[in-house]
């Protein structure tokens, strides 16, 4: 079976999508900003696996990626954009939609 | 997770320990000095209270890797620090002496909004009650009484959030 027209399958954003961007944006969504070791323990995540899918949210521009030096220490803040949240609030509408209508 | 991280971020035992605490200190001030006293006191203990709290707030998140905007909260608290002092100054009689903990009791709804928090809510009502009730009553300097209850009723609710919060992780 294919979604077509206004179906809510059609909505869901491919790059938002994944559960670890899905999280990640989850997280930020509740967040003005929060370091790399913060979603890498919430979310459980690998460093590897956690840059590889913050760069897919920056190429889409979802989310904008801050390294500075704090303390002699290097940070890594991460902050959802306004298209990130944007985009993050149309999948959770699609995602309740689907939901609605077919469970 | 998206929980977790909301209810790290709406943290807010401190300000209310921080400020009730100050509110109860303010009780003898307003029963032994006047009008220019008691804000004289505020606009000492408003300011260091105010940079006691973002500091805390800046290092809190700066520990623990995330954070939020603060600027609604310090928009709406530097409103009620200038409601503290302009209201009195509009007013005259009892009513001048408790008049400011409307616009406390004002603020914490707007922050009680702004964390969607009940108990938050619930205090800034509670604190509006107060000064209305010692106007109702026959007390002919209402200040200081209403300074006490609402700096206890403050203070308790922080150390009663701190409790909360700390056995909830």
């Amino acid at each position: 079976m294919t979604a077509t027209g206004d179906h809510p399958l059609r909505r869901l954003d491919d790059v938002v999508h994944q559960r670890v961007r899905l999280g990640i944006l989850a997280v930020l969504g509740e967040a003005d900003r929060a370091e790399f070791t913060y979603l890498r323990q919430a979310l459980e995540l690998t460093d590897g696996n956690l840059s590889r899918h913050l760069g897919v949210l920056e190429q889409a521009g979802y989310v904008e990626i801050r390294k500075a030096f704090e303390d002699r220490k290097p940070r890594t803040w991460v902050h959802a954009t306004r298209s990130g949240r944007a985009a993050l609030a149309s999948e959770v509408a699609a995602l309740r939609e689907l939901l609605r209508d077919h469970v | 997770m998206a929980r977790r991280t909301q209810s790290l971020l709406r943290s807010f035992w401190f300000p209310l320990v921080v400020f009730g605490t100050l509110t109860l200190l303010s009780a003898p001030v307003a029963a032994l000095g006047g009008g220019t006293v008691i804000a004289f006191y505020w606009a000492v203990a408003g300011t260091t209270g105010g940079a006691l709290v973002g500091w805390y707030y800046h290092a809190r998140e700066e520990r623990l890797g995330v954070s939020r905007s603060g600027l609604p909260f310090i928009v709406t608290g530097s409103l009620l620090f200038v409601a503290a002092f302009v209201l009195p100054a509009t007013t005259s009689g009892r009513l001048q002496e408790v008049i400011s903990a409307f616009a406390v009791g004002g603020a914490y709804l707007i922050f009680a909004w702004l964390d969607r928090s009940v108990v938050l809510a619930a205090l800034g009502m509670a604190v509006a009650v107060v000064p209305a009730v010692a106007l109702a009553s026959s007390l002919e300097h209402p200040g200081p009484v209403v300074a006490a209850t609402t700096g206890l009723a403050i203070l308790v609710t922080g150390l009663a959030v701190r409790r909360t919060e700390q056995h909830g992780r």
